[in-house]
């Protein structure tokens, strides 16, 4: 009898189409809806009508008029009156996957070809100059997004797979601002590790988890053993967050894939139980700043509280892609759904996106974060800043 | 590592000599799709058992690559694992709707072709990894990579695949 391998040998007698015409020619999907061949004649029929009228809300919405927005967020994001942006500056970091701010700074993770490059990259958001590169085993590998990577509780926190050594295990990181130094690691069994964030009371890790077995996982900061494991429900672990007393993390749906959908659970921290559930609609992309929480929704961009876990408005309508979130500098900043990605800001207090990038400062990346009057962007191996002007 | 003040965005550089005209970020796509896209589009119609599924999904997987241009810092990790999370939402979805999966008519030996009907009787990750390792040829860690598992959690698909498909076809070394 044959062996796998040489079976398996035999499919490679399998005529296989050379579709990269098709591939070129072809619109992509939004991320996180799937649409089948069986589906493909009604999509066709109707993605014209779709695609002229999405045109039409694109360049309403970033081209500053007021999207459709049900009721009005409450605002806590500091109000900014500033109406223009620009890149002002590209610093080349190589190959970045996540960037945050907090104590002063910007904190971007490095994922080199050779994992033994592996570094935490401290920035001077006045001058630009890194500050610091700080080697650890452990940096977040999410593709798209961002996430692994926050700064709470004085530290920074990054989370991850260390393979380092042979196991291969996920851990999560902390690095001291006031040394620039990876001052514990902690090793956690079962997987890798999603995303982490910190509130004094506890670190706060979320598990990803093979897929269908996401969990959260409360340590004590002041002994780093694990106090308490939540499982959840959801094909994987995505981000967490921690404010107010509150816990929520973003899981993608459903258990058993294909990871479309997505859910923001709320955690009880005094049961350390799922005390919520909020049906996101699409893949989660979820992000925390000045104190609030926005989620993108299938109807669109909601702020979240985060007592509840519930969103405190109807959706606006803001044509984002999707893959990254921040929260600040005046708003909530999103790449456009449109080719180009350029980046965007949706004004709680206005209702409307009154910031739209222009296409060809190439503002589209994949991971983003803000602060005090300036947007960071990370664009492959380059962090990209964008600063705030007066109109 | 150090920053570089102003240097904002130009235009693409036009470097591909196949086409003037092409985007640095295109053609290192299509280089991957010269070099994976066949095997691609294999793997996932053993995954699928149905060609017009791994039509869509590789084009698919390949489109929204193109449309991230350089972003992607795995592409060729990240493509295979779009393909086969875009097959596996359209079988569900048509397993939902009672559609028939497998169509017929593969130009295989008699071998592969008990092999094409025993691999949909494992669960989907124990073929997602049997594939992956045996017909892909990618490492524990790397399908771990691609399926967003651990390599000791593949290492049991991949156990349990195995015996679950000796005793399918039979084989001794399965």
């Amino acid at each position: 009898m044959p062996d796998l391998k040489t079976r398996f040998r035999g499919a490679d007698r399998i005529p296989a189409p050379h579709l990269w015409v098709e591939i070129t020619s072809r619109e992509p999907r939004v991320q996180g809806r799937e649409t089948g061949p069986a589906r493909r004649i009604l999509v066709v029929t109707v993605a014209f009508a779709i695609g002229v009228a999405g045109v039409i809300i694109a360049v309403r919405a970033f081209g500053g008029r007021e999207p459709q927005v049900g009721s009005h967020p409450s605002p806590t994001i500091s109000p900014i009156t500033a109406a223009t942006a620009r890149v002002n500056d590209t610093i080349n970091v190589g190959r970045a996957t996540s960037v945050a701010y907090g104590a002063g700074s910007l904190w971007v993770s490095i994922d080199p070809l050779d994992s033994a490059d592996r570094a935490v990259l401290r920035i001077d958001p006045e001058n630009d100059r890194i500050l610091a590169t700080i080697p650890t085993s452990v940096v977040p590998s999410w593709e798209i997004g961002g996430g692994g990577l926050s700064v709470g509780d004085g530290s920074v926190w990054v989370a991850g797979r260390d393979e380092s050594g042979d196991g291969a295990l996920g851990a999560v990181v902390r690095i001291d601002p006031s040394t620039n130094l990876v001052v514990d690691t902690i090793p956690l069994e079962g997987g890798s590790v999603a995303d982490v964030a910190a509130n004094g009371d506890a670190i706060w890790v979320l598990i990803s988890g093979n897929p269908g077995r996401p969990k959260i996982v409360r340590i004590d900061p002041s002994s780093g053993k694990v106090v308490a494991g939540i499982p959840l429900s959801g094909g994987y672990g995505r981000s967490i967050f921690a404010t107010g007393g509150s816990v929520l993390a973003a899981l993608a749906q459903p258990p058993g894939g294909p990871f479309d959908g997505g859910t923001l659970v709320r955690i009880d921290t005094s049961s350390n139980e799922v005390s919520g559930t909020f049906d996101l609609g699409t893949y989660p992309s979820v992000a925390i700043g000045d104190g609030a929480i926005w989620a993108m929704t299938d109807g669109g961009l909601v702020q979240i509280d985060p007592a509840t876990g519930q969103p405190t408005s109807s959706p606006a309508n803001v044509p984002c892609t999707g893959d990254a979130l921040a929260i600040g500098a005046g708003g909530v900043w999103c790449f456009g759904a449109a080719a180009d990605r350029a980046l965007g800001r949706f004004n709680p207090e206005t209702a409307r996106v009154d910031i739209a990038m222009e296409p060809e400062e190439g503002t589209g990346g994949t991971a983003l974060a803000t602060s005090p009057g300036s947007v960071w962007v990370v664009r492959g191996t380059e962090l990209v800043r964008v600063d705030l002007g007066e109109a | 590592m150090t920053g570089v003040k102003n240097q904002a965005v130009s235009a693409p550089v036009l470097v591909d000599v196949r086409d003037a005209t092409v985007r640095p970020d295109v053609a290192r796509l299509e280089d991957i799709y010269e070099a994976h896209g066949a095997r691609l589009w294999r793997a996932v119609v053993l995954y699928a058992g149905n060609r017009e599924i791994a039509n869509d999904a590789v084009a698919e997987a390949f489109a929204q690559a193109l449309r991230r241009g350089d972003d992607l810092q795995s592409p060729e990790r990240w493509i295979w694992r779009t393909a086969f999370r875009i097959a596996a939402g359209e079988l569900s979805r048509r397993k939902r709707e009672a559609t028939d999966l497998m169509d017929a008519g593969y130009e295989t030996d008699a071998e592969t072709t008990e092999l094409l009907l025993a691999l949909p009787r494992l669960t989907p990750k124990q073929r997602v990894a049997i594939i992956l390792h045996y017909y892909a040829g990618y490492s524990l860690k790397e399908v771990a990579k691609i399926t967003r598992s651990t390599p000791s959690a593949v290492g049991v698909h991949l156990y349990r695949g195995r015996r679950r498909l000796r005793e399918l076809l039979g084989d001794d070394d399965a």
